[in-house]
């Protein structure tokens, strides 16, 4: 079987440009601060467990280290979306970018290498991430299940789609002050979205301004949960925790095409945008 | 090497570039000429498929760009004016991705000869947020020759450099061209494309005005060539039998100096002594003088403008040769 | 001066403002569902107003729809339409179609129906339809005459007794002695429950979404009839506890899920209580007992204890130690004499077994710092494996010790941005 020489082609640019890309995020402190704060969180859903054992006397929870996790991963995959939303529009405005596609790269091969580089950082995580949920349950007794493994490698599904998001969102930006503004801009958006629905819904749904937006929050709401990258987080973790089979397929399946979706967002957008700076 | 057929660029109401055909020969060294804002630079980011062209075609090794951009652009090296370098990354590393990228065998090795030639091999290990100006431009450089392209594609390749690193740089040039590269050379440093250049071509406000050798773009730009003339005392009546011939467009008298100025298509030299002779003047000497390069540039420059300014500018009919 | 005109116009501003909510609200005349749905236990009365435009129901299972016309009004204080029976409580006759997609699946005509429940509302109960649910009511109808008459005889009884007690006290008083009669026993409380007798038609669908609609005797589709149907089915079935520490016996703690481990801070007796459960959509679960809760928007999951699981044993095996069995009892709570307001838990005498347990339950004690495996067995004393449960004791660690794991990456990023500022 002979190999497409230009697959192979972009397949070796993607690879290097995702070698350096790993490099560079496993190099920088913005990792391992994005790792701090996690565990921070997640030590503090774990003393706000300890806290309601000591006051209640008595708690029963299928997986009590559930909420650390999902506290923990949340931050991480946040992290990720906001190093993934400024990672090309940095290059962008650096100049960079340009340098880069003088040679033999593509959008789809620097998107893609940058994808794989953000995850591989998000993977490198897992591992410290895991042990220290082991750490909190053998120190406090809560104990560590299996399920905790499969929800964090379910997490690295819900991370695979904020990283696409997030490089799409910076494939249009050409400034990392743009791409912040953006992502932040993006994220209360979906918030607003959210808890606007919420809100109205427990109105009544009358005729009116006020039914309109009713009915119109919640339809975007529904949109919302079908293309936030965070939903899938939950998702995941839910169907880790559920057991269930066929949650599982979902929640295996629908964040690989989603995060393939934004992906191909993200090459169609550098190629429309360019890969040249603001001011050129 | 290179080739464009009625390349054109359009940017909403601007047109950077017109109709450009392009002819760049293999081995040799194309000077590309232009004033800031011609579209050097956009032709450039043309032939390397940053910018996507409104219209025309490109082809560089015999084949469309756009059939194979990949394994076209690997045969390629270029550096522009600014290097945009990754400032947390060492040289060593800064190459050794590129090396990666472009899948250089023996990559180490040839960072190393790269490295030694341009004299950046005491900074190897430094982070190249450090390096000056002309360092940085030397790793630039150092990048572009990594993977040993057949074509070197340079924007204003020695802007900022000091005389020692515009000498080294130019020597490289030379030397990479000795090797057998095909060099495209842009800059609106003329000299520097003088002292390079096999063949030139004059960009001005988005299209070729001019494109040839030096010499023969000399000699297209010498429609008069300017003889000065020196006599043992003054004589008006040399000054009169000069104006008569036929091929003397101008003859102009300061004392005993003349300027005199003759069509350029052959050399006139011996029939204005014979003039000058039979007319009584005695010759201490003559000169005959050539256009440099910059005047060439600026006179096509000058012509291109007037002639898109329209004929009624004042400058519209002292170039119309020039084209 | 001042003061008092703020203080004034801040009266007014919220009197005005509490106006609208003082006010009758407005009644409008609508077509609304009354529910009587199945909720796996028993049934959930509800009603359905138009804006409620999708009704949820347990698939497999009877479940009743009663459409009827009334006043309803919306109450700001509650968020909700609420029904106003007493003004207006029209059964609309008819046939209800039953529709999914675009096939009509079936169609019902009304029928008599009841609910009745036999350990008293929200308890477990039955949906009779037809003849029986006359029969039914006739039957409820006739022990709540009987528990009326026997009340009735018991007060003129007891009325008597009191009047036969004083004069024997006279008596007493006097220096005679008097032969008391047995004082009279106070009838069983009847723990019947049952809805009235209503017109409805009973839907027992498969798991799915339909559309329903009710033709009047002019076959024509009644206006605001048209709704939709979910029918949802459990997603698994389990075994759940309820445990009840002593010291608050008042709050337990569910433990539903299989996964469940039961976290401790220190050792002490609790009561375990067994429940056939059954997972389901919590949304839809949420609306089947309310139309018109909004409050579950996302699809989650919960347990719902469908009935008691009695006739088993209650087996736990501290770690490394020989399992204990236990019998489930009954027990009721008595509070304790004194100024201390405190309770005990005791098991309940022979002579109340008439009367409902405060607790059904196994009773274990447990030592703290110790981990239990506990299991359901059946009579036959094979292990359920849903029933298998972990009872965990929780250590406090020194807030140190936890800090010290997010330490050791902060510390690493400090030693790179240093080292990157100095490379």
């Amino acid at each position: 079987m002979t190999r497409d020489p230009r697959l192979a082609l972009r397949v070796r640019a993607a690879r290097a440009i995702a070698s350096r890309e790993l490099r560079e995020l496993l190099r920088t402190p913005d990792l391992y601060v994005a790792l701090g704060v996690a565990l921070t969180a997640a030590s503090l859903a774990v003393r706000s467990v300890l806290a309601e054992v000591a006051q209640e006397g008595l708690v029963a929870r299928a997986s009590p280290l559930y909420l650390p996790l999902f506290v923990a991963t949340v931050v991480l995959a946040f992290s990720a979306a906001t190093t993934s939303a400024v990672s090309i529009a940095r290059e962008r405005e650096s100049g960079t970018l340009e340098v880069l596609f003088y040679g033999p790269v593509d959008a789809a091969s620097y998107v893609v290498g940058k994808y794989v580089a953000q995850l591989l950082a998000y993977l490198a995580l897992c591992a410290p991430l895991a042990i220290s949920l082991a750490t909190y349950g053998w120190v406090t007794n809560l104990g560590f299940s299996a399920d905790l493994l499969t929800g964090i490698a379910l997490s690295v599904l819900a991370a695979a789609c904020t990283i696409a998001f997030g490089l799409l969102l910076s494939s249009v930006c050409g400034s990392i002050r743009d791409a912040i503004l953006l992502l932040v801009g993006v994220g209360l958006l979906l918030l607003g979205v959210q808890g606007g629905s919420w809100l109205l819904a427990g109105l009544p749904q009358r005729e009116g301004a006020l039914g309109v937006a009713a009915e119109t929050l919640a339809a975007a709401d529904r949109v919302v949960t079908l293309v936030s990258p965070y939903s899938y987080l939950d998702r995941g973790l839910q169907a880790a925790l559920l057991g269930d089979a066929a949650a599982y397929a979902i929640a295996f399946a629908s964040p690989l095409i989603y995060a393939a979706l934004l992906l191909g967002g993200a090459i169609w957008s550098v190629e429309w945008r360019g890969v040249r700076r603001n001011e050129e | 090497m290179i080739e464009t057929e009625a390349l054109t660029k359009r940017y909403r109401d601007v047109t950077a570039v017109t109709a450009l055909d392009l002819h760049v020969e293999a081995g040799e060294i194309y000077g590309f000429l232009g004033p800031n804002g011609a579209g050097k630079t956009t032709t450039i980011l043309m032939l390397l498929g940053i910018v996507a062209p409104t219209s025309g075609k490109i082809r560089m090794f015999g084949r469309e760009l756009d059939s194979d951009a990949f394994a076209i652009k690997r045969k390629v090296g270029v550096v522009c004016e600014i290097q945009f370098l990754y400032p947390h990354m060492t040289a060593e590393e800064y190459l050794g991705f590129f090396a990666e990228l472009y899948d250089v065998p023996g990559a180490r090795r040839r960072i190393f000869e790269l490295t030694e030639a341009l004299g950046l091999q005491d900074r190897l290990r430094s982070a190249v947020r450090g390096y000056s100006r002309g360092m940085q431009q030397k790793l630039g450089l150092a990048r572009a020759l990594l993977h040993d392209p057949p074509l070197l594609i340079l924007d204003e390749p020695v802007s900022g450099l000091d005389p020692v690193g515009t000498r080294e740089v130019r020597e490289l040039v030379l030397a990479e061209n000795a090797r057998g590269k095909t060099v495209f050379i842009s800059s609106h440093v003329l000299s520097e494309i003088e002292r390079t250049a096999h063949r030139v071509g004059v960009l001005c406000q988005g299209s070729l005005v001019a494109e040839g050798s030096l010499a023969d773009l000399r000699r297209r730009l010498e429609a008069t060539v300017r003889l000065e003339v020196e006599l043992q005392s003054s004589s008006p009546t040399a000054v009169a039998a000069l104006e008569t011939l036929p091929f003397v467009s101008e003859v102009r008298a300061e004392g005993r100096r003349l300027q005199v100025r003759v069509w350029g298509e052959r050399d006139h030299r011996a029939d204005v002594f014979a003039a000058l002779a039979g007319a009584g003047g005695v010759i201490v000497g003559m000169r005959a003088q050539e256009m440099s390069l910059e005047d060439a540039f600026l006179a096509l420059a000058t012509s291109h403008e007037s002639r898109v300014a329209g004929p009624e500018s004042p400058a519209a009919s002292s170039g119309a040769r020039d084209s | 001066m001042i003061a008092s005109i703020a203080y004034l116009s801040f009266f007014i501003l919220h009197s005005s403002l509490f106006i609208p909510v003082l006010q009758a609200p407005p009644r409008e005349r609508h077509l609304v569902y009354g529910i009587q749905a199945f909720n796996g236990l028993g049934y959930s009365s509800a009603f359905a107003p138009p804006a409620g435009d999708t009704i949820y129901l347990l698939a497999g299972a009877d479940s009743a729809l009663s459409p009827r016309q009334t006043e309803i009004y919306w109450w700001p204080l509650t968020n909700r339409f609420e029904p106003d029976w007493e003004a207006l409580n029209q059964p609309i006759g008819g046939t209800l179609e039953v529709w999914r997609a675009f096939e009509r699946l079936e169609s019902i005509e009304a029928a008599s129906y009841v609910v009745q429940a036999s350990d008293g509302p929200g308890g477990p109960g039955e949906l009779y339809v037809g003849e029986r649910a006359l029969a039914k009511y006739a039957e409820f109808e006739a022990r709540r005459r009987a528990y009326r008459d026997a009340l009735w005889d018991y007060y003129q009884q007891d009325a008597e007794y009191r009047r036969a007690l004083q004069d024997a006290v006279a008596r007493a008083a006097r220096g005679e002695t008097t032969e008391l009669a047995e004082p009279p026993r106070e009838p069983s409380p009847l723990r019947l429950y049952s809805t009235a007798l209503n017109q409805g038609y009973v839907l027992n669908l498969a798991a799915g979404r339909y559309r329903i609609r009710l033709l009047g005797p002019d076959g024509r589709v009644v206006p605001e009839s048209d709704r939709n149907v979910v029918v949802f089915s459990p997603r698994r079935q389990g075994l759940s506890y309820a445990v009840y520490p002593q010291t608050r016996w008042t709050r337990p703690t569910g433990a539903d899920d299989p996964k469940a481990i039961v976290y401790l801070a220190a050792g002490g007796v609790l009561y375990f209580q067994p429940f056939v459960s059954v997972e389901v959509n919590d949304r839809y679960f949420s609306r089947l007992e309310d139309p018109q809760n909004r409050a579950v928007q996302e699809e989650t999951w919960r347990w719902v204890r469908v009935r008691p699981y009695s006739d088993a044993h209650l087996e736990l095996e501290p770690t490394g130690q020989p399992p204990s069995r236990f019998e489930q009892k009954r027990y009721q709570v008595q509070q304790l004499p004194g100024g201390g307001l405190g309770y005990q838990i005791v098991e309940q005498p022979p002579e109340a077994v008439g009367r409902a347990p405060d607790l059904d339950a196994f009773r274990v004690e447990v030592e703290s710092g110790r981990t239990y495996r506990l299991r359901l067995l059946t009579a036959d004393g094979e292990p359920l494996p849903a029933g298998e449960r972990e009872i965990r004791p929780v250590a406090q660690p020194d807030s140190w010790s936890l800090a010290a794991v997010p330490a050791i990456p902060f510390a690493l990023a400090c030693g790179l941005a240093i080292r990157r500022r100095w490379s």
